[in-house]
């Protein structure tokens, strides 16, 4: 390891403040009327400085990197996504285990919308819920 | 796998950090093949072993 986590860290916010400068930037001059020139210079200049800083985090990422980090890593995305699945099959069980409750929580719902968004959260929240499993048991793993 | 990483450390007075210096990886690299809890990759074996001077083999054994 060559380069310390905080100088990756410095890195990485740097690039994020430059990036979402310009996407900011931009969005705004998308929007006016006509694109003004000053903002195409910025761009012609500024873009291949953040190609720079890309690489830069990049190769320091690397460096701040060992195997370790990486087998950590691996084994909490692994066990997290088998977590996030299994208790995906689990949360489909509960219209059949609790169909009363199941009923109740349906008629709860202000309409088809409400609908769509609760689905699109419960769909997600196992998976979430499997994420953080994942990395609670790597942290128990290799602690 | 056992190994005696943390014999060999301790017979030239070096921290885990200096080890994991020598090494170019994390002082929790250091740990956790101390610990047993983390079996190497073959690169970094190779890599202890020249540091120590020492054949593989004279450094980790099968469990």
């Amino acid at each position: 390891m060559r380069v310390s986590k905080s100088r990756l860290a410095g890195g990485i916010i740097a690039l994020g403040l430059v990036g979402g400068l310009l996407g900011g930037f931009n969005m705004y001059w998308g929007r006016q009327p006509e694109f003004p020139l000053y903002g195409v210079l910025i761009d012609l200049c500024a873009i291949p400085i953040l190609i720079v800083m890309i690489l830069y985090v990049r190769r320091i990422k690397a460096s701040a990197t060992d195997e370790f980090s990486v087998a950590k890593k691996r084994y909490a995305a692994q066990n997290g996504f088998l977590m996030g699945f299994a208790l995906f099959m689990l949360s489909g069980l509960f219209p059949i285990v609790f169909p009363a409750a199941y009923l109740q929580f349906i008629a709860s719902l202000d309409g088809a919308h409400e609908g769509f968004l609760m689905g699109r959260v419960a769909g997600m929240a196992p998976f979430i819920l499997g994420l953080v499993i994942g990395q609670v048991s790597a942290w128990l793993k290799y602690r | 796998m056992r190994n005696r990483l943390k014999i060999l450390r301790a017979e030239r007075n070096w921290s885990q950090a200096d080890l994991a210096d020598r090494l170019s990886v994390s002082r929790q690299t250091v740990n956790a093949i101390e610990t047993e809890k983390y079996d190497p990759s073959l690169p970094l074996a190779f890599k202890i072993a020249d540091l120590f001077a020492l054949r593989i083999e004279d450094i980790f054994a099968p469990a």
